[in-house]
């Protein structure tokens, strides 16, 4: 049905115009689309995360605008917006104001490759995987221009720290997506949606995949530098770390970014290992279009787990964080993946 | 071929910060200069006196009645305790004989107002290394004394409650139930706190070998208190110099000796525990009687000088008067725990991470008004 | 993360076993600080016995029990050093905690009062130190004894004026660095800050 609408739309704006002005037409409504998507997903993320920490923490959370709260994030947005731009006298003004943008537009991009239901993906590139880790890693860049411009040190510590976190968690990530890589063969993501129609990947790969899921989640937990990797804010050390000098929209956008990021860990994880958009034993296949609800169910439910971690967890010492990823998981990511090749050449995997 | 030339003298560089004293770790306005190499910390030195608001020059013009209400701006947070410690002191001065049931009463809310001050700190200790989730646990119990306490008094923080000679008022008719039904309920939740946060791996990492106090350090510092204690060191004054009705009662001094942050973290726990049996054993035995003896409206001490120990929730706390005989103190001293406290903070967190610093001064328990009097 | 492995070797909790309603006194009490109790005469003293064994070492000290709860000595400035290091090493006495160290100004005399107590016996004594140069008022100073002495004692130079010789960081603690006066002395004038009754 979907599939129907989005088709008749590229032909009738094809008949329409010449083929240039069209296809640039078409990248403009589809833009505009994700960008509603990205917005209205980060605020709905914002008002989740406070309602879970409020669950959490014995407390009710913003219930008070709009039903039980659904405007409260639509309203701190609109205050965000209305707020001054403040800025330390001495900053790198270039690169201050550019580096917001540069963690908000990557989170963006990575959006693009998800693929959220059957051919509702923007760009089915064919070294998808490779495409989100190259992209999560221009990230840090941003996060690295706002500590060092900022002419702040504490903001400096909280850039340094995102740095030397996000580099070292980068390989357990790739490693982790690598091992699931093994099994299907393939990088283009719609095509690992299609290898998991026999199974969801964490099923298939049964030991080395589940291992490969967790050593995935601490990993990209600590990508995100969500709490207990959050030495980036570390609130009660740095005061608010790396974005301690952007005020307004210019927060509002690192603000937006870590939880669209998040998001994403999620989304990829869902993608990788818990069969995208396919139904559970195939159970609504006939309706391609609900495939966008298990997508966003499956990508919600391993959000929750990563505000479960950020509201009961203390937060690690930097030392201890790069222990953690150089010295256990790196080591076990590694011989996880001669495992899981193991298992592909025997064809152990369990396929339905 | 030119040979590739290294330097090897190459210096990391230490550089400065300033912690405070607007910062979150510090609780309070405490400015911390702090010299850093990297994450390292080369040097800790506390800058105080932001709110300093001279309570011993003040003592010295205002009468002993008043004297009471000022101490409660110094360690908000065992303001009962810092009453009854200048009513104890006048009380000795005057060789007042207060009634059973004004030491049985002074007791209970001490130790009430010590388990309050310790949720409060679990709360903020779980905070400061990152698990915001402990701080709503802690206000959620200690919410429970506050409680009572305004029933009692009408005050929750700043109480007020202790005169010379005794209690300002008697006791509220639902004190003794309410205060049983809070141990009730604190029996139930202080195991909650250690799944929570005690238990937690990462907690223990961040904690345990941090910040390690030797004993010998400990005695020559001053330390008092949990911070003491948790270095080995038998240091309360409840054990040493009972007063009020802490005689009567059977309690575990805590004592470990690891002298680390984990240890201070321990200690605290501990003695909330200790706590509610005080409570217990007192609660139901309230003494009947006058919830005061009367003092003159103007009261003057005779020539001397007067010292009085007690054991706030941060540690020993000793009130120092020097009368002339006049209506007015010539000297008042407060030695407070805080303060020695801190000067030992330098001492410990030399070596250790900006993390690391959080996490001693979380155990440490300062208070800022305390130290700046 | 390398000391992952020790966590389960938690140490219990060791403590002390209190049964109050006797007086506090004497090493009984120590059961969990490593008290050896009967080492080389080490125990509770009387004041008397204080007294006793403290004149042995310096003769010209005055002695005092009145007006306070506590045994006093009062000794002069050039003498202090040496009395504090001997109430601190010595085995009998061993004041090793300085719980309150004071500056009084008494009027024509500015001064500091000590407050010890030994941790392994229990018993204290205060030290009262004066001199009536009020203008530049100098004592040694006990930090490399009692190491808590460092604050107290810049806390004291900070409101009475008082300076310790040999103190590693002599400076203001509290006030401004710029701050005119001693604030804690009895003469001290702010017309503007000060509320006299």
């Amino acid at each position: 049905m979907l599939l129907s609408i989005t088709k008749n739309i590229h032909e009738w704006l094809f008949s329409l115009m010449p083929e240039n002005v069209a296809s640039i037409v078409e990248m403009t409504i589809i833009a505009i689309i994700y960008l509603t998507g990205f917005a209205v997903a980060g605020l709905f993320l914002v008002l989740m995360e406070r309602r879970i920490a409020a669950w959490f923490q014995l407390r009710r959370g913003p219930n008070r605008v709009g039903f039980h709260g659904i405007l409260q994030t639509i309203a701190d947005a609109l205050k965000l917006v209305s707020k001054e731009l403040t800025g330390t006298i001495k900053a790198d003004k270039f690169l201050y104001n550019l580096a917001p943008y540069f963690v908000i537009i990557t989170a963006l991009l990575a959006l693009s490759v998800l693929p959220f239901t059957q051919d509702f993906q923007a760009f089915d590139i064919n070294i998808g995987i490779l495409f989100l880790i190259a992209i999560s890693s221009i990230g840090v860049i941003g996060i690295l221009l706002a500590g060092w411009s900022s002419n702040n040190k504490f903001s400096l510590i909280g850039a340094m720290r995102s740095g030397v976190q996000t580099i070292s968690y980068e390989l357990s990530v790739s490693l982790s997506l690598l091992t699931i890589v093994l099994m299907t063969g393939t990088l283009q993501l719609s095509e690992i949606v299609e290898v998991q129609k026999n199974g969801w990947l964490i099923v298939q790969g049964h030991i080395p995949a589940v291992i490969a899921f967790m050593i995935y989640m601490i990993a990209g937990t600590a990508e995100t530098n969500r709490t207990p990797f959050d030495l980036v804010e570390a609130e009660s050390e740095l005061g608010a770390g790396f974005h301690t000098e952007y005020s307004g929209m210019k927060f509002a956008y690192f603000f937006l970014a870590e939880f669209i990021n998040m998001f994403i860990i999620a989304s990829i994880a869902t993608t990788v290992f818990f069969g995208a958009w396919l139904s559970p034993f195939g159970i609504t296949e006939s309706i391609p279009l609900l495939g966008i609800f298990w997508f966003l169910a499956k990508t919600f439910v391993i959000v929750f787990l990563m505000m479960w971690f950020r509201w009961s967890f203390p937060r690690l010492r930097i030392d201890q964080i790069l222990t953690l990823e150089w010295k256990y998981l790196l080591p076990i990511n590694l011989v996880n993946l001669v495992v899981m090749a193991v298992i592909v050449w025997l064809g152990l995997t369990i396929q339905f | 071929m030119e040979p590739i030339v290294v330097n090897n003298n190459f210096k990391s560089e230490e550089y400065f910060i300033n912690m405070g004293p607007q910062h979150p770790a510090t609780h309070g306005v405490l400015r911390l200069l702090l010299t850093i190499d990297g994450e390292i910390i080369k040097k800790v030195e506390p800058d105080l006196g932001y709110i300093h608001r001279s309570i011993e020059k003040m003592c010295e013009r205002d009468s002993y009645q008043q004297i009471v209400h000022l101490t409660d701006r110094m360690d908000y947070l065992s303001s009962n305790i810092n009453n009854e410690a200048v009513c104890l002191a006048v009380e000795n001065a005057l060789q007042l004989e207060v009634p059973e049931r004004v030491k049985v009463v002074r007791t209970i809310i001490g130790e009430l107002t010590r388990i309050a001050s310790h949720t409060l700190w679990w709360g903020v200790t779980g905070m400061d290394v990152g698990a915001f989730t402990t701080f709503f646990y802690g206000f959620r119990d200690r919410e429970m004394i506050n409680d009572i306490f305004e029933e009692t008094c009408g005050a929750r923080l700043t109480m007020n409650y202790n005169i010379p000679g005794g209690l300002m008022f008697d006791i509220h008719p639902n004190f003794v139930k309410r205060t049983k039904e809070f141990v009730a309920h604190f029996k139930t939740k202080l195991p909650e706190y250690d799944a929570l946060l005690t238990n937690n791996v990462i907690f223990q990492h961040r904690t345990k070998g941090v910040g390690v106090l030797t004993k010998e350090d400990a005695i020559s510092f001053g330390a008092s208190g949990p911070v003491g204690r948790a270095s080995g060191y038998s240091c309360d004054v409840r054990v040493h110099h009972p007063y009020s009705a802490l005689d009567k009662v059977k309690f575990k001094e805590a004592i470990r000796t690891e002298g680390d942050t984990f240890a201070r973290y321990k200690v605290r726990i501990q003695e909330m525990w200790e706590s509610l049996s005080i409570i217990e054993q007192l609660i139901d035995n309230i003494p009947e009687g006058d919830h005061k003896v009367a003092t003159n409206a103007v009261i003057k001490l005779p020539k001397g000088e007067f010292y009085q120990r007690v054991e706030t929730a941060r540690g020993e706390l000793g009130v120092y008067i020097i009368s002339t005989g006049t209506k007015n103190a010539h000297r008042v001293k407060f030695r407070s725990p805080g303060f020695s406290n801190l000067s030992l903070l330098n001492h410990i967190s030399v070596g250790s991470k900006i993390g690391d610093l959080v996490a001693i001064m979380a155990t440490l328990d300062l208070v800022i008004p305390d130290i700046d009097r | 993360m390398s000391k992952i492995t020790k966590i389960s070797k938690e140490t219990t909790l060791s403590s002390t076993a209190l049964s109050v309603g006797s007086p506090p006194p004497s090493g009984e009490l120590e059961g969990a600080s490593s008290s050896p109790k009967g080492r080389l005469g080490g125990a509770f003293m009387t004041n008397e016995a204080l007294q006793n064994i403290i004149t042995t070492w310096i003769p010209e000290l005055e002695f005092s029990e009145a007006e306070s709860q506590f045994l006093n000595i009062t000794v002069k400035p050039e003498l202090l050093h040496e009395l504090m290091l001997q109430l601190k090493n010595n085995n009998e006495t061993k004041f090793d905690y300085l719980f309150c160290l004071s500056g009084v100004d008494w009027g024509a005399e500015l001064g500091v009062v000590y407050h010890l107590e030994s941790t392994e016996y229990r018993h204290t004594i205060v030290v009262k130190v004066k001199t009536a140069d009020r203008e530049n008022p100098t004592f040694d100073t006990v930090c490399d004894i009692w190491r808590t002495a460092e604050f107290h004692e810049r806390e004291v130079f900070d409101f009475f004026g008082i300076k310790f010789t040999n103190h590693p960081n002599l400076k203001r603690l509290f006030l401004t660095d710029e701050w005119s006066g001693f604030p804690l002395r009895k003469d001290y004038v702010d017309e503007i800050n000060m509320i006299v009754k």
